[in-house]
C-alpha cells in the first residue's frame, strides 16, 4: 500500500538537483496542490477505492506555504531510492518495458500481467491525475503517462500556473523549459529532448484538432483558457510558449494558427516602400524656393507668405471648394452680402460660410436659416420622381445608358446638363492635368499594387468610359447659379 | 483630394480606414496631394486636421495656421 507523508530529509545535493516546476519534476503525493484538491487522501474517491477510510477528526491539509516541500530527485534509482514508494513504482516501468527486435525498448507503463502481481483496484496518483492501476515508474514512465493524460481530452486534471505576464515574455507558462519539453515530448522518445519549433508545432496542431471539437469557448486574454466539455476547465498548453519563445512573438495565438511569425526587418532591409520616403511639403517647398532664387525654374513661389495671406488663399480655397462640388453634385450655390451658402443635394452638403466679418452673427443665422428653408427638398424634387423598384441587370443596363443610377433611380446628378459653369474634366482621377490623385491610386501604388497601372490607364481614357464606370460621378452635374448672385 | 485655387493647394478629405492605420497610408497621401498642388503651381498648401491627425500632418512639415470651429448640425 502507498503512503503519502512526508519523506526523511535528504542531503543537500538532492535538494538542489530536484526539479521544482513541471510535471515530471512534482512529486506525486505532495508539491503543489491547489485548493480544491487539498482534501485528505483517504476522503476522496480514489483513496475510498484504495481502502483508506476517513477519519472523522483529521484536519484538512495544511495550506502549501506551511507544508514542506517534497522534491523528487533525479539521482538514478537504485541511489535515491529511499523511500518504498518509489522502490515499488520502479518495479512496473522495468518490466513493462520490452525490447523488439532491433534492440530498442518499447511497451508502455501499463502492465500486461498487473492482476497477477498487482491489485487491479490499486489508486495511484501523479501530479496531474490519478488513475486505477499500478503506479507507474519515476522518470520517463511517469512522464508518458501525465503525457496521455494530459494531451486527451478527457483529462480532469487542472494545473494552475500563476498567471506572471510570463506569455508576454515568451518565457512559458511555467517558466522551466524542462517542463515543457516533457509536456511535448513524442512518447517514443526514450529521454527528454528538446524539439524544434517546427515539431512542436506539428504536434500542438495534432493536439489541438480533436481539442477544438470540445471547444465552446476560447478567451486568449490570459493564455490558454479553454472551456472543454461544458465544464471549465484549464489546459495549459505549455508547447505554445515554447513556440512563441522561439519566434519571439509576444501575443499568445491559438495553437492552430502559431506558424504565424511575424518578421520584422532585417538589417539593410526595407521595412515599406519607397514611395513613403518622399520628400516632405515643407522641404520641397524649400527646394523651389532656392531653385526660383537661382533661376532654373519659372514656378513662381514666394516662401515669405505672411501668415495672414496664406489663411486667406485658404479661406478662398475652401470657398472654392464648396462651389466645386455643388458643380459636381448639382444643388444651388448662394452668395450675397459677404455669405457664402451651399446647398447640395445630400444634407451634409450644406455649408453657410461667412466670408465678412462685418457680418454679424445673428443676421447670419437667420439668413442662413431662410436660405435652408427654402431650398429643402427642392433639390431633390427637381430631379423627377420615379417608382422604386427592384433592380434588374437589363434594366440597369439601359438605366445606366440613359443616364439613371443602378438601381433605376435617377441620380441626383441628372439635372439638366448646363456646362457653361463647370469646365472640368470629364474623367474623375484627371482633375489636375498630369497626375491622378485618386485615393484607390495611391494606396495602389504604396502597395505596389499592378491595379495602379490600371488605373493611370483608366485616366487616360475619356470620359465616358469612365461614366460607364461611375455613374454616380458622372459629370452631368451643373450649377443653377441663375438663381445664385 | 488637391484643390488648386487662389495660389493655395488645399487637400481635403485624407483618411484611413481604422484597420489600415499605423501603416503611413495617410502620410503618403497627404504628401503625394501637397505635391501635387505644388506642382499646379500653388505657393501654399493648406489643409484642415482634426486632433486625431494633427500631428501626423505637423511631422510632414505643416504648421499651425488657426482654428476653426465647425458646427455639425444632424437635426432631421
Amino acid at each position: 500500500m502507498l503512503r503519502c507523508g512526508p519523506r526523511p530529509p535528504r542531503p543537500p545535493a538532492a535538494r538542489r538537483a530536484s526539479s521544482p516546476h513541471g510535471a515530471a519534476g512534482r512529486s506525486r503525493c505532495g508539491g503543489r496542490r491547489r485548493a480544491g484538491a487539498s482534501r485528505p487522501w483517504s476522503t476522496t474517491r480514489a483513496g475510498r477505492a484504495a481502502g483508506c477510510r476517513a477519519r472523522p477528526g483529521t484536519p484538512r491539509a495544511a495550506p502549501p506555504a506551511a507544508r514542506p516541500r517534497r522534491r523528487r530527485s533525479l539521482a538514478p534509482p537504485d541511489q535515491a531510492r529511499e523511500h518504498p514508494r518509489d522502490e515499488v513504482a520502479l518495479q512496473p516501468a522495468q518490466r513493462g518495458l520490452g525490447r523488439d527486435r532491433s534492440g530498442r525498448r518499447v511497451g508502455s507503463s501499463t502492465m500486461p500481467d498487473q492482476s497477477s502481481e498487482w491489485p487491479p483496484d490499486m489508486i495511484s496518483r501523479t501530479s496531474i491525475h490519478s488513475y486505477s492501476g499500478p503506479p507507474p515508474g519515476p522518470g520517463s514512465e511517469e512522464m508518458r503517462a501525465a503525457i496521455s493524460s494530459a494531451r486527451s481530452c478527457d483529462s480532469t486534471s487542472t494545473m494552475n500556473h500563476p498567471r506572471s505576464g510570463r506569455w508576454s515574455r515568451g518565457a512559458g507558462v511555467g517558466g522551466d523549459r524542462r517542463g515543457v519539453r516533457a509536456a511535448v515530448a513524442d512518447p517514443g522518445l526514450r529521454r527528454r529532448e528538446r524539439l524544434h519549433a517546427d515539431v512542436l508545432a506539428a504536434l500542438l496542431q495534432q493536439r489541438a484538432r480533436p481539442c477544438r471539437m470540445k471547444v465552446k469557448c476560447a478567451s486568449t486574454s490570459s493564455g490558454a483558457h479553454w472551456s472543454i466539455g461544458g465544464r471549465k476547465r484549464v489546459v495549459r498548453l505549455r508547447a505554445a510558449a515554447v513556440v512563441l519563445e522561439q519566434q519571439g512573438t509576444s501575443a499568445w495565438s491559438p495553437p492552430g494558427v502559431v506558424g504565424r511569425v511575424c518578421r520584422g526587418p532585417s538589417p539593410g532591409e526595407r521595412s515599406r516602400p519607397e514611395l513613403l520616403d518622399m520628400e516632405s511639403p515643407r522641404e520641397l517647398r524649400d527646394r523651389i524656393a532656392q531653385a526660383n532664387a537661382s533661376g532654373r525654374t519659372r514656378q513662381a513661389y514666394d516662401p515669405d507668405m505672411s501668415p495672414m495671406d496664406i489663411a486667406r488663399s485658404a479661406m478662398l480655397n475652401e470657398q472654392e471648394l464648396w462651389r466645386d462640388m455643388v458643380r459636381w453634385s448639382g444643388g444651388l450655390v448662394h452668395e450675397e452680402d459677404g455669405l457664402l451658402m451651399v446647398a447640395g443635394p445630400s444634407r451634409y452638403l450644406r455649408v453657410a460660410i461667412r466670408m465678412d466679418d462685418r457680418v454679424d452673427g445673428a443676421s447670419t443665422v437667420r439668413r442662413v436659416g431662410e436660405f435652408f428653408g427654402s431650398v429643402r427638398g427642392r433639390s431633390h424634387r427637381a430631379r423627377p420622381r420615379a417608382r422604386r423598384r427592384r433592380p434588374r441587370p437589363g434594366r440597369t443596363r439601359r438605366g445606366l445608358r440613359a443616364g439613371r443610377g443602378p438601381s433605376g433611380r435617377w441620380p441626383f446628378s441628372s439635372l439638366p446638363t448646363d456646362r457653361r459653369w463647370s469646365r472640368i474634366s470629364t474623367c474623375v482621377a484627371c482633375r489636375h492635368r498630369n497626375r491622378s490623385s485618386t485615393y484607390g491610386t495611391v494606396v495602389a501604388e504604396a502597395n505596389d499594387d499592378p491595379a495602379s497601372a490600371n488605373a493611370r490607364a483608366c485616366c487616360s481614357t475619356t470620359g465616358r468610359s469612365s461614366r460607364r464606370t461611375s455613374p454616380r460621378s458622372s459629370p452631368t452635374s451643373t450649377t443653377r447659379r441663375s438663381r445664385v448672385r | 483630394m488637391t484643390l488648386v485655387s487662389h495660389g493655395a493647394a488645399g487637400v481635403f478629405y485624407v483618411a484611413t480606414a481604422e484597420r489600415a492605420r499605423r501603416r503611413g497610408l495617410g502620410d503618403a497621401l497627404t504628401r503625394i496631394a501637397a505635391r501635387a498642388g505644388f506642382e499646379l503651381g500653388a505657393r501654399v498648401a493648406w489643409l484642415g486636421a482634426s486632433e486625431l491627425g494633427a500631428d501626423i500632418y505637423r511631422r510632414i512639415g505643416f504648421s499651425d495656421l488657426g482654428t476653426t470651429i465647425v458646427e455639425y448640425d444632424h437635426r432631421r
